[in-house]
């Protein structure tokens, strides 16, 4: 990481990976110097969206960790971007339009850290629907998990 | 010694992790990754089913996969043909096709071109199939 000016941080769950999420990893990776990516723990996306992810947590971060744009990524426990933050010290914050207005943000500002809200035309939970999100019926059978 | 370039084709629909395995195992034995990606005319007609994620799409996320060198578009299931524009020295394909009439003649045909076919195992788990099942309970 030596020589980077700015370390950037974005997270999300990234189930059933599409190019929205591709979008959203690239426009950040865009603005900063060294991309680390927080992806969502099973727990935490059933925590903040009521239902499980459709793909399990190591699948998903493994195929996060593969994309070019992203120079490191990690497993999201916590919602609180302050206790990440404690951790990375990033000092610049990729957000989609919906979390805009999180409350913990007006934390991160005082360390310094720029909330930058990206670009929502393909991110898939904004105006364009994901394919693969589309085409997934709204009530969806929880998956069978496996182990 | 030339560079080895390697070449694999799929559908690469709602991409899992059994692709990421493919691609990575496949990047690991060439110098040059070359993957050709289905194309939705070709899905249909061999598979009788359109993918759900459109071509394009999912040129471009196989494309952004750090393994991957270069992504081109399989219209046709004539490998000798994808051979005569790409001259690959060693195909990669999952190991359920192995043994089939289909793949034993193509093996022969590329071995008398000096071209290897290396079967890889496929992640059982999770299959596009499978997938499709899980979302859509079908």
């Amino acid at each position: 990481m030596k020589g980077c000016r700015h370390i950037g941080y974005t997270s999300d769950a990234y189930d059933l990976f599409g190019v929205g999420h591709l979008d959203q990893l690239r426009a950040a990776r865009a603005d900063c110097d060294f991309l680390i990516v927080g992806v969502h723990c099973d727990d935490l996306v059933l925590r903040t969206t009521g239902e499980p992810p459709v793909i399990p947590f190591d699948e998903r971060l493994a195929i996060a960790r593969a994309m070019r744009s992203v120079d490191a990524a990690i497993g999201q426990l916590s919602d609180d971007l302050l206790d990440v933050w404690d951790q990375l010290r990033f000092d610049r914050l990729f957000v989609l339009p919906r979390s805009a207005v999180a409350p913990t943000y007006a934390g991160l500002r005082q360390m310094g850290v720029d909330i930058v809200v990206l670009d929502p035309r393909r991110v898939s939970a904004g105006g364009e629907p994901d394919p693969i999100r589309a085409a997934v019926p709204a009530s969806v059978p929880t998956p069978a998990r496996r182990g | 010694m030339a560079a080895v370039v390697g070449y694999t084709t799929g559908v690469y629909d709602m991409f899992h992790i059994g692709h990421l395995n493919l691609l990575r195992n496949a990047s690991e034995s060439c110098d040059e990754l070359i993957v050709g990606v289905t194309s939705d005319d070709l899905s249909i007609a061999a598979k009788g089913k359109r993918p759900i994620v459109p071509y394009d799409e999912r040129a471009e996320i196989v494309a952004s996969v750090r393994y991957v060198d270069r992504v081109v578009e399989q219209r046709s299931m004539d490998k000798m043909a994808a051979w005569q524009r790409l001259h690959f020295d060693v195909m990669f394909v999952g190991d359920d096709w192995r043994g089939t009439t289909a793949w034993e003649r193509i093996e022969r045909d590329f071995g008398e071109l000096g071209v290897r076919i290396a079967y890889f195992p496929y992640t059982p788990h999770t299959s596009s199939t499978a997938l499709r099942r899980t979302v859509f309970g079908a």
